[in-house]
């Protein structure tokens, strides 16, 4: 037998001892963090690539910073796009507590943590997604893994979903979702800010929208959803229906709807290109190519 | 520089007529039976930006900034302004902007020159991309033709083609885990616009009188045409001619 059958690597008693030392360690210098898993609505098996995903669950679990003085990444910068703020954080938690706290709910089918779930760390008010695990450091000391590292980066948000029923969290869905406001009237404020609101078209097509905001007389709406696609919310009129909240059961007319607004968005400039454009732009030239703000109607 | 100071906004309002053609794009997300799971209009803006204003602008999220970027956006940027050779004309026309009774403004002969412009698309998504672009595709002939009002001086329609040059993908998807991948779609387009000189006013003629005579006796008179408007209010390029062969 070529190694020393009289030195152990490690026992298990030994590795127990250890993963106890290493997770008291982490509570006493962790931070609290939700873990959440990341569920998956539509994937595109051609392009190879998830179109559409939700976030339902919201773990909390204990997870040491490892970075000491700042975030890594590139940080903030002015690019093309807008201020982009590319921060990274790497963040550790024993592997030992992500089974009791989340592993053992099987959400979505997780068991380790997994790349392209998002960690909210309430510290630092910022919703992060794991691009990368590393689940071997330290490198089998006493001969197992006690550990995972979780590489992460601020999120790219992309109208996902978000409904953990915790409130930073789900602020975040309300703040950077599509928007969509709603003019109802007087009742709008007896709506209740957080439930879903529908309206029915006609017999094949219900749109419906989770409240994010509501005044006294407009619901501000995102994550609408629709079970048609021709059909969008409509000014209540002939088989337009009333907007009806789920939990409230307020059911009260659609006076007007302004679609898809950017008061979130101030890099956004798309309703200043169309009031400039409009007055330079001079629509009553039969134009056989077509005619400009023709797309997407 | 020659003349007096004059600036038309030419490429202000390239800028403006350029953003309100992609201004309204949308990109829809369904279920394989077609149901819509979201709807997004895509946020579109002109990149070049005060640095300190892109700050102040977003200070209140920043503060409590909980996400890096919202996708999908796009943006674009002139890369280059160059002469056109082969829409230029002759300089010395002239084009009568307003014509009053004793005065006229006019401007010399447009100069044509290509503006270059980037279209930038940046998705989370393949397919958010896919969306945008072929939204975009259809339209462009590869040109499409708008009509900008006053570009060649108060009045003037003047037909402007944009013109896609070029398109070009980046999807990065090869490296580490630990690097982003990216998506981005780049449109080139050339828009074909005219840029006018300074605004210049000149008296108007408003009375002809015409002598006809022996050339080489110049005393001897033929006869004489004189046009004069029909009234102080007519306007001086509705000249009637008043002659009268027998005078």
């Amino acid at each position: 037998m070529p190694r020393n059958e009289y030195i152990s690597l490690g026992t298990q008693r030994e590795q127990a001892t250890v993963e106890n030392l290493l997770i008291e360690a982490l509570r006493i210098y962790s931070i609290e963090c939700y873990y959440l898993p990341r569920g998956i609505i539509n994937r595109d098996f051609l392009l190879n690539e998830v179109i559409e995903s939700k976030f339902d669950d919201a773990f909390k679990v204990e997870m040491y910073l490892q970075d000491v003085e700042a975030y890594g990444g590139d940080g903030q910068f002015l690019g093309k796009f807008g201020l982009e703020i590319r921060d990274q954080l790497n963040l550790v938690v024993a592997r030992k507590r992500w089974d009791q706290l989340v592993g053992n709910f099987n959400v979505n089918g997780r068991v380790r943590p997994g790349e392209g779930d998002l960690i909210y760390v309430p510290m630092v008010k910022g919703l992060f997604e794991i691009s990368f695990v590393k689940g071997d450091s330290p490198f089998y000391q006493l001969g197992n893994l006690p550990l995972y590292t979780m590489t992460c980066e601020l999120f790219e948000y992309s109208n996902e979903r978000l409904d953990t029923n915790i409130a930073e969290i789900d602020q975040v869905e309300d703040l950077e979702a599509t928007r969509i406001i709603l003019t109802i009237g007087a009742s709008a404020i007896t709506y209740r800010v957080g439930e879903t609101v529908s309206q029915v078209l006609d017999s094949d097509t219900t749109v419906s929208g989770q409240i994010a905001s509501v005044t006294a007389t407009t619901l501000v709406v995102t994550q609408t959803r629709a079970t048609d696609s021709d059909l969008f919310w409509q000014v209540t009129a002939g088989g337009y229906g009333n907007a009806i909240g789920a939990i409230s059961g307020i059911t009260s007319p659609i006076t007007a709807v302004d679609d898809i607004v950017f008061d979130q968005d101030p890099l956004a400039q798309n309703d200043g290109f169309e009031s400039d454009g409009n007055s330079w732009i001079d629509f009553s030239v039969d134009n056989p190519f077509g005619s400009a703000n023709s797309f997407g109607e | 520089m020659l003349g007096n100071f004059f600036y038309h906004k030419t490429i202000k309002r390239t800028i403006a007529a350029f953003g309100t053609l992609f201004n309204n794009l949308i990109v829809r997300r369904e279920t394989a039976a077609g149901a819509v799971l979201s709807q997004t209009r895509v946020p579109f803006s002109y990149a070049p930006r005060q640095k300190f204003l892109a700050r102040l602008d977003e200070i209140t999220k920043t503060e409590e900034q909980r996400v890096a970027i919202k996708l999908p956006r796009m943006s674009f940027e002139i890369t280059g302004i160059a002469f056109d050779t082969n829409s230029a004309l002759n300089r010395m026309n002239k084009r009568k902007l307003v014509v009053g009774d004793t005065s006229a403004t006019r401007v010399f002969q447009s100069v044509p020159y290509d503006i270059n412009i980037t279209l930038s698309i940046v998705a989370k998504n393949q397919d958010d991309a896919l969306q945008i672009v072929e939204q975009i595709l259809p339209t462009f002939a590869p040109e499409y033709t708008l009509s900008l009002k006053d570009l060649e001086g108060a009045g003037s329609r003047t037909d402007v083609p944009v013109i896609l040059t070029d398109i070009t993908p980046e999807i990065t998807y090869e490296g580490d885990f630990a690097s982003r991948g990216i998506v981005i779609w780049t449109l080139s387009f050339t828009v074909k616009t005219r840029f006018t000189g300074e605004t210049q006013t000149q008296g108007v003629i408003t009375d002809v009188d015409v002598d006809f005579m022996n050339f080489a006796n110049r005393d001897e008179f033929f006869s004489e045409i004189s046009i004069v408007p029909d009234s102080a209010d007519e306007a001086v390029i509705t000249f009637n001619s008043t002659n009268d062969e027998d005078s």
